[in-house]
């Protein structure tokens, strides 16, 4: 059997600037971390030729073109593989819908585990490439592709995405100290909805048009945001990641909605610097900067909401059992 | 006396300040993804770089968690392949020299491993026969390397080369690198 593990990631400012459309006509970038949260992908040869695949459901199919799974379908013929495999998914945070990048941490680590299955290693930059290939052009996913990389590559980077296609993935180094007052700062609340990210993001890709220059902006704040951070300022880097929502959330109507926006102003009445919904939007995680010495105030102000604790890793999808 | 004494002095400094920051801090991520993974850390080299090796496994296992006391704390798992005598002179006795270290890495090595290597010249058959098996068996390699690199440069994920061709100043800076890599290990683990 073998199992590949594949993070997380939570993702700080430039989403959305990931999307073809957008990067072919000026230089996309996001900064992001992988988180210690995973997706666990278990690859077995089965003992008859069936196909069992296991995820908040299980399907037990005798051929590829029967699975329902789109992404599953997408990968297993892609590699080829017609018969008799077994595959579990085994996730430390709710499937589907949470702005964690979880369907596309699902499709590295997928892609990961098979091609050992069968005998091969893959480079992060094709991992990511090959799994953004298959959940964009595949399965037709209104995605960008800038969780591909996070999960395959693990750490804190700066990922552009240049206008001829190919994709640069830059690690940020921090001191050990900045690197803990960086994730001091960070408060993560799960706004209780899970939401499918389609919607959303088919109304931002068809806005990229008229879109453009808040995506710019989006773009050139990275680097700004990765000097406060570097230099160790979270109070510039909350106030980024604001201007980075208010500009996010005009994107798409469905981005930000009544709770979100109240749990928000909630946050930023006790004091915190900035924030933002992780992920598309609509609902999942909520991430917000805040002085340390305003957390508890924070927290009160949100307590009806799960806090969920998290670290920054190293790690991008490995193989973690191969026996 | 006082110029002889400081012309060593000054040589190691100018040779650790040419060595590339970048590829000392990837080393520190590519063992982090080791210690994230309960993966082990495989140590190997030759001689003084043999030392260095025992040297920095000791560092990683015990060093860094210390003065932790009781608090429970996930531990990195460095193995130093030079510190076994019955194994190391079993392989050289009896299938030769070059294979001391890549076959006990058959016996242990795992896709979340990691080897570091150290290796003045670059070239020592022994430690690019392992650089060789860790590669097939996908494990990330870092490279301890002074002179031009030798071969085991090109097969490396993370090079920390001191540009120099005295074995003194190659081993000495390779001693002050693995320990500023332990000191931000023993800030980073709370």
């Amino acid at each position: 059997m073998i199992v590949s593990q594949t993070p997380f990631r939570i993702s700080f400012v430039g989403g959305g600037t990931d999307f073809e459309d957008f990067y072919r006509r000026y230089p996309g970038r996001v900064l992001s971390t992988s988180i210690d949260k995973y997706i666990y992908v278990a690859v077995n040869k089965k003992f008859d030729d069936r196909i069992r695949i296991s995820y908040s459901k299980t399907e037990n199919v005798k051929d590829v073109e029967e699975i329902e799974h789109l992404i599953v379908k997408a990968v297993l013929r892609e590699l080829g593989i017609k018969k008799g495999v077994e595959i579990v998914s085994i996730g430390d945070i709710p499937g589907k819908g949470t702005g964690l990048g979880s369907s596309s941490s699902f499709t590295v680590g997928l892609l990961k585990s098979l091609y050992s299955y069968l005998g091969e290693s893959i480079l992060p930059g094709a991992l990511a490439e090959k799994a953004a290939e298959i959940e964009i052009k595949k399965v037709g996913a209104p995605i960008g592709k800038q969780d591909h990389y996070a999960a395959a590559f693990g750490g804190l980077n700066q990922i552009t995405f240049n206008p001829d296609g190919t994709v640069n993935v830059e690690p940020i180094y921090l001191t050990p100290k900045i690197k803990q007052e960086f994730q001091r700062h960070l408060l993560m609340f799960y706004t209780g909805i899970q939401r499918s990210s389609t919607p959303i993001l088919s109304e931002q890709k068809v806005n990229i048009e008229e879109k453009v220059e808040d995506l710019k902006k989006l773009s050139n704040l990275v680097p700004i945001f990765r000097k406060a951070i570097e230099k160790g300022n979270f109070k510039e880097a909350g106030e980024l990641l604001h201007q980075n929502w208010l500009i996010k959330k005009r994107l798409s109507s469905k981005i930000s909605n009544s709770l979100i926006e109240q749990m928000y102003n909630k946050a930023i009445q006790a004091k915190a610097w900035g924030g933002k919904i992780l992920g598309a939007g609509g609902g999942g995680f909520l991430l917000v900067i805040a002085s340390p010495e305003n957390h508890l105030a924070v927290k009160r102000a949100l307590k009806n909401y799960q806090l969920v604790s998290f670290r920054f890793t190293e790690s991008g999808s490995k193989i973690i059992l191969r026996n | 006396m006082e110029n002889y004494v400081k012309k060593f002095l000054g040589e190691v400094g100018v040779n650790l300040k040419k060595v590339s920051w970048r590829e000392i801090a990837k080393t520190m991520k590519i063992l982090q993804t080791a210690y994230e993974a309960d993966g082990k850390v495989f140590l190997i080299g030759n001689g003084g770089s043999a030392a260095i090796a025992s040297h920095f496994a000791n560092d990683l296992n015990k060093t860094i968690f210390g003065k932790k006391g009781e608090k429970k704390v996930k531990r990195f798992q460095a193995i130093s392949l030079t510190d076994n005598i019955p194994t190391l002179t079993a392989w050289a006795n009896d299938v030769g020299y070059e294979y001391v270290f890549s076959e006990q890495l058959k016996n242990f090595a795992q896709e979340k491993d990691v080897l570091v290597t150290i290796s003045s010249s670059g070239n020592s058959p022994n430690i690019i026969k392992a650089a060789q098996t860790a590669k097939s068996l996908y494990l990330p390699i870092i490279a301890f390397v002074g002179f031009d690199g030798g071969k085991l440069i090109s097969l490396a994920d993370a090079k920390i080369h001191v540009p120099s061709n005295s074995y003194a100043i190659v081993e000495s800076c390779h001693g002050a690198i693995c320990h500023h890599i332990i000191t931000y290990f023993q800030e980073l683990i709370e």
